[in-house]
């Protein structure tokens, strides 16, 4: 194990890799200050371009975009008080009043620090986790890992705020897409309603493109001109807002462990972190009456656990091969493309990439808050730029990932059909992630059902592990019916 | 009835179809085929099915809707009319973008929806062409030195050939 973590940093720290993972910091960190585009619209447009580079070139430069962006979001949340993205929102209670009242770099100084720590602890836990999970991953077969990937889709669906129904629903919808073009197991061409282009099913590329990155431009072209005004960032507060970060270090590392939790549970995305994150601060800290006033464990709570969730993220995503959230599950599209194997096989015959994708981690964090303090004043003003800039050019590269998929026009068609789907989905409430989720497990979850009906017939439903995962997914579809019952019992 | 024929349910009621669909066309395929499509096609045309009756039985405005958690946030503008009138000539200008690919080709298409989109919107020249020379750039750098992409033949270009060999 520790031969191949020195083998994975070596990997990474040559000058191609190093050089794209500088690349996709900078570009994780604009998108992340960029009012509402948020991190999985931007990973889905960059995607076909790593797809093309090596694999250690595509794990930097993937772990670069992917990993930041909940830095990045904090310069919206404190200076305009508009969530850049999901992750940040908890941060605007504290951070806007802050910098109302002239300390937005001892705010933001404190975010950096706070999202370098909880980057660098959600690191050390996937890496802690290596050992641990081992022999656990060595004892799955087919029939467990089927009933992961139902778990998976089950939890990411059902934790849905507000719309299980939608939830579930979008994610069987999801792994019905995933069945187009032809089953390799049988031969047969299915849904592919009389075009050849149908045959080798839709590129999950075009799915996520037209699921995150269509819906957002097009929400961003509506709201039209600037977000908002920016608020003055200040002349000091910098080295204040570091002091503050070590001041209260335990609380870094109890919410960094709260988005470490959260980020290996599949279905709890960033925006559930930093909530949890802020609410766990605001119950165990003392004088817990200066939070929302602009106090400055509300910026720490939150931005600590939102970045130590894309370590805890990528447990289940790498070992597993089953994403938590939007993010993870783009982030395994690349990482399959590109040859790895994320599932059970990573931690036997890829540990030095799972390693490299640990450092990138790390060094993702470390650059991101190097790079915004020294760069504070230019990244604040991205948040308002104007969408005149944005659009034509998201569009421009969506459509050039589309085309980069199969290099196909017809591509560029199903992302106009597809986005009309999405567009309508972000409309009316249904949640996208389950969707894309669906796409990306079907085919697996086809094969590992074949696979334990073809070698167990269906004795392979009494395995202790098929039971237990049984029981996990029944326990995920009564707690939202269980706390419903108990909100209507308190109503009343 | 207007509740009833709400976008919400049609909506819904199109998952549905597509789910009910789907298990049709699926009954016709052998087990091996069909297995997955028919087990989750149940499952997700009842749960669709439960979804229309609730949004039926409790009609919700396009606000009162809850939203995903993990979903990046909405901001809205401040004018639903606007709002509105700009989400259709958005759709405009990409429908437009799209028609135009086959027609003029895709790296024409794409400077020229970016010239036109940013100077339609309020930007001046000197952004507008900074930003075309930007992608334009890209493509050439990206596209044609370093990936070698092979573009389909766009008809105009098609027909310009046509021209020049008579």
């Amino acid at each position: 194990m520790f031969e191949a973590a020195v083998q994975g940093l070596t990997q990474l720290m040559q000058p191609v890799p190093l050089g794209w993972l500088v690349l996709g910091v900078a570009l994780g960190l604009w998108g992340g200050a960029l009012p509402g585009v948020g991190g999985p619209a931007q990973l889905a447009v960059l995607l076909p371009f790593a797809m093309l580079m090596t694999p250690i070139n595509a794990i930097a430069f993937l772990i670069g975009v992917a990993s930041v962006g909940n830095t990045g979001n904090t310069f919206t949340s404190v200076l305009v008080a508009v969530p850049g993205g999901s992750g940040s929102q908890a941060t605007i209670l504290d951070g806007y009043p802050m910098a109302r009242r002239g300390e937005a770099k001892r705010a933001l100084s404190a975010s950096f620090m706070a999202s370098m720590l909880g980057g660098i602890i959600g690191a050390f836990f996937l890496f802690a986790s290596v050992p641990i999970l081992k022999p656990l991953i060595r004892s799955f077969g087919s029939p467990e890992l089927f009933m992961f990937t139902i778990w998976g889709i089950s939890m990411v669906g059902i934790l849905s705020a507000g719309a299980p129904i939608k939830g579930l629903t979008a994610g069987i919808l999801g792994v019905l897409v995933s069945t187009i073009g032809q089953d390799e197991k049988s031969g047969v061409i299915r849904f592919d309603i009389g075009e050849p282009y149908l045959w080798n099913g839709i590129s999950i590329v075009l799915v996520s493109l037209s699921v995150f990155a269509i819906p957002e431009v097009i929400a961003m072209a509506t709201r039209r001109g600037k977000v908002a005004e920016l608020t003055p960032l200040g002349e000091t507060g910098i080295w204040q807002g570091i002091k503050d970060t070590f001041i209260h270090w335990k609380l870094v590392i109890r919410c960094s462990l709260v988005g470490v939790w959260v980020g290996i549970l599949p279905g709890l995305g960033s925006s559930v972190a930093d909530w949890f994150a802020y609410a766990h601060a605001r119950q165990t800290e003392k004088n817990p009456e200066t939070f929302g006033t602009g106090d400055v464990r509300g910026v720490i709570a939150p931005e600590s656990s939102n970045n130590a969730k894309e370590g805890g993220d990528l447990i289940p995503t790498l070992f597993f091969g089953i994403p938590g959230g939007s993010s993870a599950a783009l982030l395994l599209i690349g990482f399959v493309a590109v040859g790895l194997k994320p599932g059970p096989d990573i931690i036997n015959t890829q540990l030095d990439s799972v390693f490299a994708i640990i450092w990138a981690l790390v060094l993702s964090q470390v650059l991101a808050s190097i790079l915004c303090w020294v760069f504070i004043r230019p990244a604040a003003q991205i948040c308002v730029l104007s969408f005149h800039i944005l659009v034509p050019l998201i569009v421009a590269l969506s459509l050039l990932s589309a085309f980069a998929a199969n290099f196909a026009i017809e591509d560029i068609f199903t992302l106009l059909a597809l986005s009309v789907m999405g567009f309508i989905m972000k409309k009316y409430g249904w949640p996208r992630a389950p969707f894309v989720l669906g796409v990306i497990l079907g085919p697996k979850m086809e094969l590992y059902l074949w696979l334990s009906v073809a070698r167990y017939d269906m004795g392979w439903l009494l395995h202790p592990g098929v039971i237990a995962l049984g029981l996990l997914i029944i326990g995920t579809f009564a707690y939202p019916v269980w706390r419903d019952a108990r909100a209507r019992r308190a109503a009343a | 009835m207007s509740a009833i024929l709400s976008g919400r349910n049609l909506f819904t009621l199109f998952i549905l179809l597509v789910f009910l669909g789907a298990l049709v066309t699926a009954s016709e395929w052998p087990l091996r085929a069909s297995i997955i499509v028919l087990v989750l096609g149940v499952c997700g045309a009842g749960l669709a099915l439960a979804q229309l009756i609730v949004d039926l039985r409790k009609p919700r405005t396009d606000k009162d809707t809850p939203r995903p958690t993990y979903e990046t946030p909405s901001i809205e503008t401040e004018d639903p009319s606007l709002g509105a009138r700009a989400t259709w000539e958005t759709w405009a200008w990409l429908v437009g973008l799209v028609v135009m690919v086959p027609i003029v080709g895709l790296p024409v298409a794409l400077t020229a929806f970016v010239l036109l989109y940013c100077r339609a919107h309020g930007g001046g020249w000197p952004i507008s062409l900074l930003l075309t020379a930007l992608v334009a750039g890209f493509i050439y750098g990206v596209y044609v030195q370093i990936m070698h992409v092979y573009w389909p033949s766009s008809w105009l270009g098609g027909l310009l050939e046509g021209i020049i060999e008579i």
